[in-house]
Formats: structure tokens, sequence, C-alpha cells
């Protein structure tokens, strides 16, 4: 081993290239003579080797790839929920300078024209009319429109007079969420070009000074409109259960801006 | 008998609608269990007792929900006038004038309301109102109608016999 050490060692350093060259001269017509023979066997065995070889491989191949795919689009999949779940988590802790109040939700309008529901906090506890109301999860459930000296009431954003200037979280395309008769959110005001897809997330865009920026909405379950249209038609499923509301948080600290002409 | 229970009953059954069938809606919408009761105690009852529970039910309903004070009773009035259409053919009403006169209320009951809140500012647009509220609120105040008309029909058994006499 200590002779293989020399000998590699010297072979790096040069000293040993003249030998080298000698052997090559000497040796290569004979080892080119007996490659030539030995060619076609080789070959055949070769070939015969390979088909097999290749099979095997390519079989093997075929199923790394398989789960080489499948492992991109976990990953792939992870890595987006690991940037909503991020996203999602800036937007609550952009919320914790924000002050809440808890109310509970004891009426709904009966009339089925509106989405309005009626919370146990009023003027002695500090409501204010147009102060967001969010659920426990900081998704924006609607604004209070109007307030009583114990009681409040709260449109909701499905409600038909509601609208709520929004980005989609993803791309940053901007829109109005409005309300409907048919108690489904839609994303108004988005351009044809802008990037939307089903899943995207709704968000708040704190344009106008109504709301503030970053409350999540809803998920976009639907986008649609023909390229010559000037806006697509994106619809869009409130993550709040607005159904079923029983507890909501009134952001007491949020004072919404009343924009004058510039 | 009914000026006793009618108002209190009318008043639970205006709480009902703003706290219990809220939670029980379908596709959003929810019956007008106020209006179905008025439409059916005028049918079965006649107006003497009907129009004392429709101030109630207007004022009831006004107290609790989210609309301006006076709507519902506004948005009630009209039973008034289908009593005038009715006339005098107490004796001949049935189920399927009772159905009639729902349907006819439900709409004016609900165009009321859309014209208060479109005077506010707050309604879209109208035929989406009828094909999304006011159309399926029909279907599902007819629904409640059976009920409610088998109840009071039991209830006023009396009346009804005392009124052929």
């Amino acid at each position: 081993m200590g002779v293989g050490v020399l000998l590699l060692a010297l072979s790096g350093i040069g000293l040993l290239r003249p030998v080298e060259n000698v052997s090559y001269t000497v040796l290569s017509p004979i080892e080119a003579a007996l490659r030539s023979i030995a060619q076609p066997i080789a070959n055949a065995v070769s070939n015969y080797g390979d088909v097999r070889a290749l099979t095997t491989e390519n079989e093997g191949l075929r199923a790394e790839n398989e789960r080489l795919n499948a492992e991109i689009a976990r990953l792939r999949e992870e890595g987006t929920q690991h940037e909503q779940l991020e996203r999602l988590l800036e937007v609550k802790n952009s919320l914790s300078d924000q002050d809440f109040s808890a109310a509970k939700v004891f009426a709904r309008d009966p009339s089925n024209l509106r989405e309005v529901i009626a919370i146990d906090r009023g003027n002695s506890d500090g409501m204010r009319v147009g102060m967001p109301v969010v659920t426990e999860g900081n998704t924006l459930v609607g604004t209070l429109t109007r307030v009583e000296s114990d009681h409040a009431w709260v449109t909701l954003v499905t409600d038909v007079d509601s609208a709520v200037s929004s980005l989609i979280l993803e791309s940053r395309a901007p829109g109005v969420v409005a309300g409907g008769y048919n108690r489904r959110l839609s994303m108004e005001f988005v351009s044809q070009d802008s990037a939307v897809k089903e899943g995207d997330t709704v968000v708040t865009s704190g344009l106008g000074g109504s709301y503030p920026a970053g409350l999540v909405i809803g998920k976009v379950t639907g986008v649609s409109g023909q390229r010559q249209e000037v806006f697509r038609a994106v619809t869009v499923e409130p993550l709040a259960s607005l159904t079923r509301l029983e507890t909501v948080l009134v952001m007491t600290s949020f004072v919404p801006t009343r924009l004058t002409t510039p | 008998m009914s000026y006793y229970v009618g108002p209190p009953l009318i008043l639970l059954l205006a709480l009902v609608e703003v706290s219990v069938l809220p939670m029980f809606r379908i596709s959003g919408l929810q019956p007008n269990l106020v209006l179905v009761l008025l439409v059916v105690w005028l049918m079965l009852r006649g107006p003497k007792e009907a129009f004392a529970l429709v101030a109630v039910a207007g004022i009831s309903i006004g107290l609790v929900d989210g609309a301006p004070l006076g709507t519902a009773l506004l948005a009630l009035a009209p039973l008034a006038l289908l009593q005038e259409v009715r006339g005098a053919q107490l004796r001949e009403s049935g189920l399927v004038m009772t159905t009639l006169f729902l349907l006819i209320m439900t709409f004016t009951y609900h165009l009321t309301y859309f014209l208060v809140f479109a005077l506010m500012g707050e309604a879209g647009s109208l035929s989406a109102a009828i094909t999304r509220v006011i159309i399926p609120t029909v279907v599902l105040n007819v629904l409640v109608l059976m009920p409610v008309y088998l109840l009071v029909s039991l209830s006023s058994q009396e009346t009804r016999r005392a009124s052929y006499v």
C-alpha cells in the first residue's frame, strides 16, 4: 500500500510520465488487436445484457419517476400550504395591535331580504357605527351599521348592500367583494389579466378606509368570464360560518376613515 | 279567548322568527311564521280578531327585527285589503283560498320591505329579490301553512261553528 501511495504521488507530480508514455506506445497496438477480436462477442453479450438491463432499468426509472413526481407534488402542496399559513400568521400578527370586544349574537333579521344580525353590545360598550366585526378566527363577518344603547346590528358581508374592497392574497389582484340575494359572495371588478384560481384566499385590501387591510374574507370557489369581458366573474365562499354565528369580535380600536373628495 | 292567546302567541312567534328560525334556514331562507299565522287566523277566525293581531304583529316584529319600526306594520297592512276582496265568503274559506291569500301576502309583504330598503338605499335588484328570495319564501310559507292551518282549524272549531249559525 505504501508503494502504491508513493507511485500515485510520483505520478501526480509528473515524475512517472516518461514511463507511462513508453508503455502506452508499446502496448496500445496489442490492446487494439485484442479489442477488435473481442468486440463482436462483447457487443453480442452486451446487447443481450443491455436489453434486459435497460428493461429493468427502465422499469426502475419509471417507478422512480413516479415516486419523484409524487414527492414533488407533495412538496409543492406543502410549500403552498406553508406559504398560506405564513401569510395567515402575518395577518394574525398584523392584527395584534387591535382591541376587540366579544359580543354574543342573539338575533337575526327575519326578513329574507337582508343579512343582518344583532349583538348584545351597544353604545354603552363603546360600539360605534362602522366598526368591523370578525369571528374568533379573525375572519371578516361584517360591519356595525346600527348601534343602540345596549345592542347593535351587524350587516354581514353576504348582505346585498355589502361591498368590501379586497384583494386576492396570492396574486394581489384587487377587487370588491359584494353580497347578494343568493347569500353568496362575488368578487367584482377583477381584471381579465389577473391571475386568480380556485382556492385562492381573499382578504380585505384596506382601500377606502372602511376595513383594516388583511382580514380574511373567504376562498375563491369559481372563476369565469369570457376573454372579451372586461372583468372576471369570481365567486367567493365566506371562510366564516355566517349562518351559525354565536360569538363575534368587534374591532373597537378601528375607526373607519371617512374619505373626503381630494 | 283569542284576545288573551293571540297577542302573546304573536309576540312569541316574532321572537322565534329572529332567534330560532335563523338556525334552521334552508338555503339562507326562513318562513314568515307570523305572516302565515295571521293569514290563517284571518281566514279561519274572521277579520275582527285578525286585525287586532295584525297591529300586535306589526309592532312585535318591528321591535325585534333590524328594519325601521313600522316597516312590518306597513307590510302586513294589505291583509285588510285582502279581507275586502274576501268579502263575506267566510264560510267558503278553505285551504285553497288561504294558500292563495298567503301567496299574495308573501309577495306584498316582501315587496313592502324591499321598497323600504330601496328608499334607504339598501336594496339590490328587484328581479333578483323576486327570483332568489320572494318566490322561494312563498314555497316555504306554503309548506308551513299546512300544520299552522291544521292547528288553528282545530282550535277554531267553536268559532267556526258559531259563524255558521
